[in-house]
């Protein structure tokens, strides 16, 4: 599914990582501004770019978590989400977008396959039962947790647990898959097999891969990579850009 | 950010939900007292009798009545043995219990039949055929005397209790029975006037008939071999005294005694058996110039012979008796 | 039903926390709910058996105690009045009547002396064995028979008030011929006999020891010559009636002077309710009350006082879901990065307030099952404390 953004602007009086909980300045007025965007379908795309510096924000407008105040177009496939109503945004995130957060927000209170299972629990989906089962499966095989498919996920290790949210991203085979630090919470060897694998599987489903990261040694085989430096302006005082 | 409190202004309202619905939980014991009024129950057990229904009686006269009243909608019957006398027999537990099952338990009167005092029967199923003309009753003169405890010397004194051998009493306890029984089965309460009435017609004919033939008698000395027949005697105006003789019991010479002085103030020319006399009894009787009369008590039933017929063979001895001694003064 | 398998999982992974919570509620509603179970269950048992007893005839005095007596055999027996009420009520012919002689005790339990109408009258069945048939019979209520560990065929003490009395009639050893089956009423904890059967207690009707037909121990006579036998107090310590005595006892003097200490009576109708009363208007001898009303008075008074308690347990309430609505806010705030996720990966905006609702119904139903069974367990053990004291 490709991605197409014209002059997208959003701003906000607090801090762009707000929706994050790890703000860096709370009380930082922001402005971003993506001017002209393109990915192509089936690509994989990094953002790159300071903390703070809007990426987050990005991913959450092409999530349609958040409305940007103006823009000319922001179209994912052939649907233009400014013009979505709030209810088939939400449709669309629950079938089409897989999303993978740096803190896994995983339910404490569900089991490995249960968590993976959620986006079932939220809206309805197109698969039986027996095909979602057989997903799991497959999914866990993947990740080499097929033997913690019942484990309480407080029981993982971190990696683990985010193996367990990528496989929650992917289950419903989805059409874009937005990962937002993936690899954030996680040691060095982790990182780049948590990294491969997200490729591995975006690929085998032809979904195209947006990575949101600040670890410039991930971006190794991405089709492109966009510093979003460029797009991010912070309001000093009394200066407007 | 707008994303941020999505759900605050619900998590309110759920607050303000929570506390308004177990509020409301609390709050609603009040008032609910007034609710309990049962609708009015109704105080008597629901008389549903399955017919025919079971009548037991306490001697044969009673059975005799209701099944002429009740005819085939009741099953009248008086348990006891023909052999022993209704009014000292003792049921049985069973027999007692049967008492306490039957829909009606017809009751002389007169302090009649003992075990009514040693058992206990259910006041709703009694009919006391006697008790309306309580007043009438007759008091014994003779009674049993015993001591026990500081009180001294005490005695028992009771009622005559053959209020069936004067048909005028009858006729009232069959009244009796006939009302009680329209009352529990009103639906057929026309049956029971018609085979009351048959009865009364029956019984006021004996009664007319002993009328005519004792009108001669009135004030006349009469001896009873038992005290069994006060109202019979009443009701027919004889001068009777009794003694306590049992038919075919042989009679030492003070019973003769005895006799012999009650002879010389109370000079009777009949002397009214319960059953046969003893054959020496018989002829001492007659050197005497008394003719002994065999009249049945019927309190029960004999020989298959019912209480009219009974009546009718009393009177039909106690008139063969009597034409005997006219033609032979 | 998702949202419901989400507040399920939610609810039993945090075991511990949902427990608190569970407990704190039930702990909250069981107490002022068992004070009401068992006043309500009080009230009702008194108010039914009132109203199945429209109305009571005993001596004048205090209604309310008669109204006790005759309904519960609680208080003592008022004074009394003669068996002679009851042909006299029923020649009237306005319903019918239940005589009551509950004046004595049978090893602690009020000994009734009634007739059998009584029990068609209540509804009373037997369990085991049958109703009184002969004199010196007996039938008990189910706790009593429970309590003294009773049977059918076995024998059970009847007393006359007084044991100091010493010219009083001696005690009365009866033969309990059936058990009654449990009513959840005073007839469970009485002792019901004939009529007759408590009157020999009360001296009217005795029977007579063979002392002369029978070998008697000598250590029973105190003199004996040719026509008179005279036994010394040791002959017996309790009258008891068996088939061979049965026959000499007997009673002196009329039945209609006999006493009793109420009559039950059951009018017709209601007509027939207003002309009853208004024939003992004015009595000097006898007073009719009204169950219903008199039992309504007193439960009046009891209620007025629980009043008291009512309050005291709504404010107590009140605190209390006030608490509880605190900590789930709290918990729903603290909850918020659970929900905003949800709310990203699709689910609807009503969805968390389902499952937060469906958290609540879980609590709910959860306390109130462990409500019921907390208050079941303190109505068990406050019934069984107060039996002794509660009608």
């Amino acid at each position: 599914m490709e991605i197409h953004i014209r002059n997208l602007e959003f701003s906000f009086s607090g801090s762009p990582s707000a929706g994050k909980r790890e703000a860096i300045s709370e009380s930082t007025p922001f402005r971003l501004s993506i001017p002209k965007m393109e990915l192509t379908s089936g690509s994989h795309h990094a953002w790159v770019g300071p903390s703070g510096s809007g990426k987050t924000t990005g991913l959450r407008l092409i999530a349609g978590i958040l409305q940007p105040q103006t823009c000319d177009s922001l179209r994912i496939g052939s649907q233009e989400l400014n013009q979505m109503p709030s209810r088939e945004l939400r449709l669309f995130r629950a079938q089409r977008l897989g999303l993978v957060f740096q803190d896994f927000k995983l339910l404490e209170y569900l089991n490995v396959e249960e968590n993976i299972l959620l986006p079932t629990r939220l809206s309805k989906s197109k698969y039986s039962v027996s095909e979602l089962r057989e997903r799991v499966v497959h999914l866990l095989d993947r990740v080499g947790l097929k033997n913690k498919k019942h484990r309480p996920v407080t029981q993982l290790s971190q990696g683990e647990q985010q193996r367990v949210a990528i496989c929650r991203a992917l289950l419903l085979r989805p059409q874009l898959v937005l990962a937002d630090e993936p690899t954030g919470n996680l040691d060095p060897t982790s990182k780049t097999r948590i990294m491969n694998l997200l490729r591995q599987e975006c690929s085998e489903i032809k979904s195209t891969l947006l990575v949101v990261t600040h670890d410039h040694a991930l971006l190794e085989g991405m089709d492109s990579v966009t510093d979003f430096s460029d797009f991010y302006a912070q309001r000093q005082e009394g200066k407007s850009i | 950010m707008k994303s941020k409190n999505t759900f605050s202004p619900y998590l309110h309202s759920l607050g303000v939900l929570v506390t308004a619905t177990l509020l409301a939980g609390c709050g609603s014991d009040k008032n609910e007292n007034s609710a309990g009024n049962i609708s009015e129950t109704s105080s008597t057990p629901s008389q549903s009798l399955e017919l025919p229904i079971k009548i037991l009686t306490v001697n044969y006269p009673l059975e005799f009545f209701a099944s002429r009243i009740a005819g085939e909608l009741a099953d009248v019957s008086y348990p006891g043995t023909a052999n022993s006398d209704p009014a000292y027999w003792t049921p049985s537990t069973e027999d007692a219990q049967q008492y306490q099952q039957a829909d009606l338990v017809l009751l002389n009167g007169a302090g009649y039949a003992q075990w009514l005092d040693k058992f206990s029967l259910p006041r709703k199923n009694q009919l006391n055929t006697g008790a309306a003309f309580r007043e009438q009753w007759i008091q014994e003169t003779e009674s049993v005397t015993h001591s026990h405890g500081p009180d001294g010397e005490h005695t028992h004194t009771g009622f005559a209790t053959t209020l069936w051998l004067d048909p005028m009493q009858a006729i009232q306890q069959a009244g009796a029975i006939r009302s009680t029984l329209s009352r529990m089965l009103p639906e057929s309460s026309r049956t029971f006037d018609q085979n009351h009435r048959e009865l009364i017609e029956e019984l006021n004919h004996l009664d007319s008939e002993l009328g005519n033939l004792l009108a001669e008698q009135i004030n006349e000395p009469w001896l009873a071999s038992h005290p069994v027949y006060q109202y019979f005697g009443r009701r027919y105006e004889l001068n009777l005294r009794s003694v306590h003789w049992e038919p075919g019991q042989e009679l030492g010479s003070s019973d003769w005694e005895e006799l012999d002085q009650i002879l010389e103030e109370h000079p009777a020319k009949w002397m009214l058996w319960e059953g046969e006399p003893a054959e020496t009894v018989a002829s001492g009787l007659k050197d005497r110039g008394i003719t002994p009369v065999v009249f049945e008590i019927i309190s029960t039933q004999s020989d298959g012979k019912d209480y009219l017929e009974s009546m009718w063979e009393n009177f039909n001895r106690l008139q063969t008796s009597i034409n005997k001694n006219k033609k032979s003064p | 039903m998702n949202a419901l398998y989400l507040a399920w999982k939610y609810w039993t992974h945090y075991r511990f926390r949902s427990g608190t919570l569970t407990l704190c509620l039930a702990l909250t509603f069981c107490a002022p709910l068992t004070l009401k179970w068992i006043t309500s269950g009080f009230e009702k048992s008194l108010i039914r058996r009132a109203e199945l007893t429209p109305m009571v005839l005993g001596s004048p005095g205090s209604s309310i105690d008669l109204t006790l007596h005759a309904l519960y055999f609680q208080t003592q027996a008022p004074s009394e009045i003669s068996y002679s009420e009851v042909d006299a009520l029923e020649s009237h012919q306005l319903g019918y009547s239940v005589p009551l002689f509950a004046k004595y005790q049978a090893r602690g339990f009020p000994l009734v002396g009634t007739t059998l109408d009584y029990f068609s009258q209540r509804g009373l069945s037997i369990t085991k064995g049958a109703l009184f048939v002969t004199l010196g019979d007996c039938v008990i209520g189910a706790e009593v028979a429970d309590e003294l560990q009773l049977n059918v065929g076995d024998s059970l003490l009847a007393t006359t008030e007084n044991v100091f009395d010493i010219a009083g009639a001696y005690p009365l050893k009866m033969k309990i011929r059936g058990i009654l089956s449990t009513s959840g009423g005073p007839d469970d904890r009485a002792v019901f006999a004939d009529l007759k059967t408590t009157w020999i207690l009360d001296g009217i009707g005795h029977g007579h020891q063979d002392l002369e037909s029978s070998p008697v121990p000598e250590n029973l006579t105190f003199s004996q010559s040719q026509t008179q036998i005279v036994a010394n107090a040791a002959l017996n310590q309790y009258t008891e009636i068996t088939e061979s005595n049965l026959d000499s006892f007997h009673f002196h003097g009329d039945m209609g002077d006999y006493p009793l200490t109420a009559v039950l009576i059951f009018p017709d109708n209601q007509k027939s309710r207003a002309l009853l009363l208004g024939r003992y208007e004015g009595s000097e001898t006898t007073q009719i009350s009204i169950c219903l009303e008199e039992v309504r008075g007193l439960l009046g008074m009891v209620f007025r006082a629980k009043q008291f308690f009512d309050l005291n347990h709504a404010l107590f309430v009140g605190v209390s879901i006030l608490f509880l609505t605190l900590t789930l806010a709290l918990s729903w705030k603290l909850r918020q990065k659970e929900f905003d996720t949800l709310h990203q990966i699709g689910s609807p905006g009503s969805f968390v307030i389902k499952m937060l609702v469906a958290e609540l119904v879980l609590l709910l139903i959860a306390s109130a099952v462990l409500t019921a069974l907390l208050s079941a367990a303190l109505y068990g053990i406050a019934s069984s404390l107060l039996k002794n004291s509660i009608f």
